[in-house]
């Protein structure tokens, strides 16, 4: 379905990814844990070309694009085969909750504005803010600022939604309604590559986790054995200072 | 010689008899300024071409420019040519006569060009660089994300200090009786030539740019505070 191959990503002398291959095949879950500084972020951003790769190849459906020398045009493509959910939401400033849903879909896609509105209507529907449809961002808490960037990545019925930290923004009793949406959506069988440090929604949902260190994958696997026997030492190392810091505060974050 | 304000009052009809002309060299040039300054703030924010590199040289060297400067230059610049090809063309000897509201015109509009690039360029970088990858993220391109979400965002940072842009156009208009254009200033001016009751005819033409200026004040003022009530500047994060 989506599949990166040796992603090699510098900046200036810091070398971010060190030959980086992902496959994720169609609706599979797929968490990338790891220490701040590991190159998750950075690895979502090549995928939707938001950071230009040094090397690599990109294989999403039927396009294959060599990240160093994509044209403009493929970099388009891709974007539009693609969807992505920001750490800080980044919803439009200068447009209403339903308006920022169906931008994506009538300015790139050129679908009808009446169709676009009502499927921007049934995604904020599902993600629980009927009735927020003509509040501004500015209105919005985080939460449901969040909410809206997830209801604007679906309606695009991409190939697969990049989540960078989605909920790292957010103040702690506002977690949970962006989680459980993100569980939703992941219910509906919509591929997802997930950057976070939420271990409930990894252990929980995700299909295979994959933990990443220092640029490059370290182990990837089912959730049930990277959380209870790690292969590597480092992974063991990150998980025991998660979850000894998670076993506190896991039941606020209750879904 | 002492103040007598009763002097004012013809001063300030002759002043305003010649009203149109400063309202038309601020706001005309204004509009000129805001048609060819965004294009310039956009190319020299995004490096587009080498134009945006040719820009990043001259707008700074224009920016240092006086306006009077650009008022002299361009009376010299435009009116010296014909002088010399109306010798031989009767179309230049026509054009010589013009009025000198155009050269006004032409003058001015570089100098609010310049000052309006400046403003936009800040506005645009108001705008923050997640409001692009949130754009492309959807797929739009970098044309339809400057059209749809980016100067939509940056107008609203802009306009006050567009307004203020303008009132300085205003008052900075009033700098072409250097080269003897009949505006506010220079008509209160004229008129007290025969009584040589100069300050008198100041203080007339200072009561009109005041109201112009005021009143655009209020109304750049008014149009803040709706757009303050539609769009906020800053969701969220």
């Amino acid at each position: 379905m989506i599949s990166v191959k040796n992603v090699h990503k510098t900046f200036g002398k810091n070398e971010v990814l060190k030959g980086v291959d992902i496959d994720v095949k169609r609706g599979e879950v797929v968490v990338i844990l790891g220490p701040s500084g590991s190159g998750k972020t950075t690895l979502l951003r090549c995928i939707n070309f938001l950071e230009k790769a040094d090397e690599g190849e990109l294989n999403i459906g039927d396009i294959s694009v060599h990240f160093r020398h994509a044209t403009r045009q493929e970099i388009l493509r891709v974007r539009r085969r693609t969807a992505m959910v920001f750490q800080s939401y980044n919803l439009f400033n200068n447009k209403n909750a339903i308006e920022n849903v169906m931008e994506g879909l009538v300015t790139a896609r050129k679908i009808p504005k009446g169709e676009a509105y009502e499927t921007a209507k049934k995604e904020l529907d599902k993600v629980g803010l009927s009735d927020k449809y003509n509040a501004w961002p500015s209105q919005l808490s985080g939460g449901q600022q969040q909410r809206v960037a997830i209801a604007r990545a679906v309606a695009l019925n991409p190939d697969v939604i990049l989540f960078d930290e989605p909920t790292s923004a957010l103040d702690p009793e506002l977690v949970g309604e962006v989680l459980s949406v993100m569980k939703s959506v992941a219910r509906e069988g919509i591929t997802m590559l997930v950057v976070t440090h939420e271990m409930s929604f990894a252990r929980d949902i995700a299909d295979r986790v994959i933990f990443m260190d220092e640029g490059a994958i370290v182990e990837e696997g089912l959730p049930r054995d990277i959380f209870t026997r790690p292969k590597e030492r480092r992974t063991k190392q990150f998980l025991d200072r998660i979850l000894l810091k998670d076993e506190y505060v896991k039941d606020d974050y209750a879904i | 010689m002492t103040f007598d304000a009763s002097y004012i009052w013809p001063s300030l009809i002759a002043a305003l008899q010649c009203l149109h002309v400063t309202l038309i060299l601020s706001f005309v040039s204004f509009c000129v300024g805001l048609l060819l300054g965004t294009p310039v703030a956009v190319s020299r924010k995004f490096h587009a071409t080498w134009t945006s590199y040719a820009l990043g040289v001259l707008i700074p060297i224009l920016k240092g420019v006086p306006l009077v400067l650009y008022v002299l230059m361009f009376n010299f610049a435009i009116l010296k040519p014909l002088d010399a090809l109306s010798e031989y063309y009767a179309w230049a000897d026509g054009l010589r006569r013009m009025d000198k509201i155009y050269i006004g015109l032409v003058a001015m509009s570089v100098s609010a060009t310049v000052m309006i690039s400046e403003t936009m360029r800040s506005a645009l970088s108001s705008v923050s660089e997640g409001q692009y990858e949130a754009c492309f993220s959807v797929g739009l391109t970098k044309w339809q994300a400057l059209r749809r979400v980016v100067l939509p965002q940056a107008m609203v940072f802009a306009a006050p200090v567009l307004c203020n842009n303008i009132i300085s156009l205003i008052k900075g208009s009033s700098i072409v009786f250097v080269v003897g254009i009949m505006d506010v200033l220079n008509s209160a001016k004229t008129s007290a030539q025969i009584n040589y009751r100069f300050l008198e005819a100041y203080i007339a033409s200072a009561l009109v740019y005041w109201v112009i200026c005021a009143t655009v004040g209020r109304i750049g003022w008014f149009l803040e505070k709706r757009q303050a009530r539609g769009v906020a500047k800053a969701g969220g994060a």
